[in-house]
């Protein structure tokens, strides 16, 4: 009897320590709840990040899948939705984000217009199966873009008035430089003219002085000879006297 | 006699006078040294809204079919929300049936949200881009039933004049809130 009560008593045992393993060790995977609406402007971005948890206590290795965005609109140019990580391992007992990234090309949108998609986290089953599915679990979120008016450029607007500041200033250093360079020439010039005109003044006065000098020659000589003239019948009559 | 039972009683009144004394002295010391002080501290926490997953089984299996066979869609998935405190919508997806170098459709799958004898055609399962909301749904769960799940039955259509094998497929269900 003993035998067969501790063989009772081991086998409970065994069960109880494998259906406390079976639920401790079990990964489960879940998503902060509520269904958002992204407003985003037209050739703008727009980023939100997700939360998933792992409320077990083996990791999940996992992977993002997102859907193509669907809208009512006719030729409308889908958003480009991104998330990172697109795979990876929510660690026991814990939580991870995933930053998604939308933009929305200008391209046949306007505003007002909706699309709708879904971003799923899918874990990555190690479990196979030979003629038949696999059933892989997930948690998924259902994501609402809607367009909005584009914001104006103040990046294109910053950079253009940027260039015209840059324009004038060129400009008005150009008229400097410009006006700085001829006054020099002109102070040269007027050194130069300066100098001509001194070397002419010299050289004229010169001139002057040696007409002057000459006339002054010349008249002294008329003189001299008038002189000589009137001095010799003074002479003569001298002579004339002496005889 | 009378002297001593004098002398004795105002003893015994003198000592009950420090009994007295000291005792008043030793309590209001002990008030003032063990006094204690109340404060309140208040807490908050923040409960938010989530829900999870969790899967009866992890495969299922439609058995030996022959081409254009077709197998009821009644293989039971069970879908709960263990644990969370928000409703879930219940949303599926799948890939092709696969065979080394053979496939065929993911759409040869059905799902449906009762059980049925017969393979329905109405909701075929779709690829992982455009995943079906199957409009099952996982009700909140409370204290008292903090589990509650839901079903989802899949059947199979297996084509005809596909190359005998053995086929399998990918499908993911998941939850929503």
């Amino acid at each position: 009897m003993r035998f067969f009560e501790l063989i009772a008593i081991a086998t409970l045992l065994a069960i109880f320590s494998f259906s406390v393993l079976s639920t401790t060790a079990h990964a489960q995977l879940g998503e902060v709840a509520g269904e958002p609406t992204f407003y985003v402007n037209i050739s703008g971005t727009y980023s939100y990040n997700y939360t998933f948890i792992n409320q077990g206590s083996t990791p999940i290795p996992f992977k993002v899948i997102i859907t193509n965005f669907r809208t009512t609109a006719k030729n409308a140019t889908e958003p480009i939705v991104t998330a990172s990580p697109m795979s990876g391992t929510i660690p026991p007992n814990s939580q991870i984000k995933v930053r998604t990234n939308v933009y929305l090309p200008a391209k046949n949108n306007t505003p007002g217009m909706r699309w709708q998609g879904v971003l799923e986290v899918v874990v990555n089953s190690t479990s196979s199966s030979t003629g038949g599915a696999v059933i892989d679990e997930g948690v998924a979120k259902i994501v609402t873009i809607v367009a909005t008016a584009p914001k104006p450029n103040y990046i294109v607007e910053i950079l253009i008035t940027l260039a015209i500041a840059i324009i004038v200033v060129g400009v008005a250093a150009l008229a400097y430089i410009r006006k700085s360079k001829k006054p020099a020439k002109s102070a040269r010039q007027r050194t130069e003219s300066k100098t001509k005109t001194a070397r002419r003044r010299a050289a004229t006065s010169s001139k002057r002085s040696s007409a002057r000098r000459k006339a002054g020659t010349k008249k002294r000589s008329r003189a001299s000879a008038k002189g000589r003239k009137k001095a010799a019948p003074r002479r003569k009559k001298g002579s004339s006297s002496r005889r | 006699m009378n002297i001593v039972e004098t002398r004795l009683r105002s003893f015994f009144a003198i000592m009950a006078s420090l009994l007295v004394v000291s005792g008043t002295l030793a309590l209001a010391l002990g008030s003032v040294a063990f006094a204690t002080t109340t404060s309140n501290v208040t807490a908050n926490v923040a409960v938010e809204s989530v829900c999870y997953i969790g899967l009866s089984t992890n495969a299922i299996s439609f058995g030996s079919l022959y081409p254009t066979a077709q197998h009821a869609d009644n293989v039971i998935v069970t879908d709960s929300d263990p644990n969370g405190n928000a409703a879930a919508n219940v949303i599926v997806f799948g890939g092709n049936w696969i065979s080394g170098l053979n496939s065929f459709g993911v759409s040869n799958t059905t799902w449906s949200a009762t059980s049925s004898n017969t393979f329905l055609t109405t909701n075929p399962l779709t690829t992982s881009t455009n995943p079906t909301t199957t409009g099952i749904t996982i009700a909140t769960p409370t204290t008292s039933a903090n589990d509650p799940s839901n079903s989802i039955y899949f059947g199979l259509n297996v084509p005809g004049a596909i190359p005998a094998g053995t086929y399998t497929q990918t499908i993911v269900v998941e939850n929503s809130c």
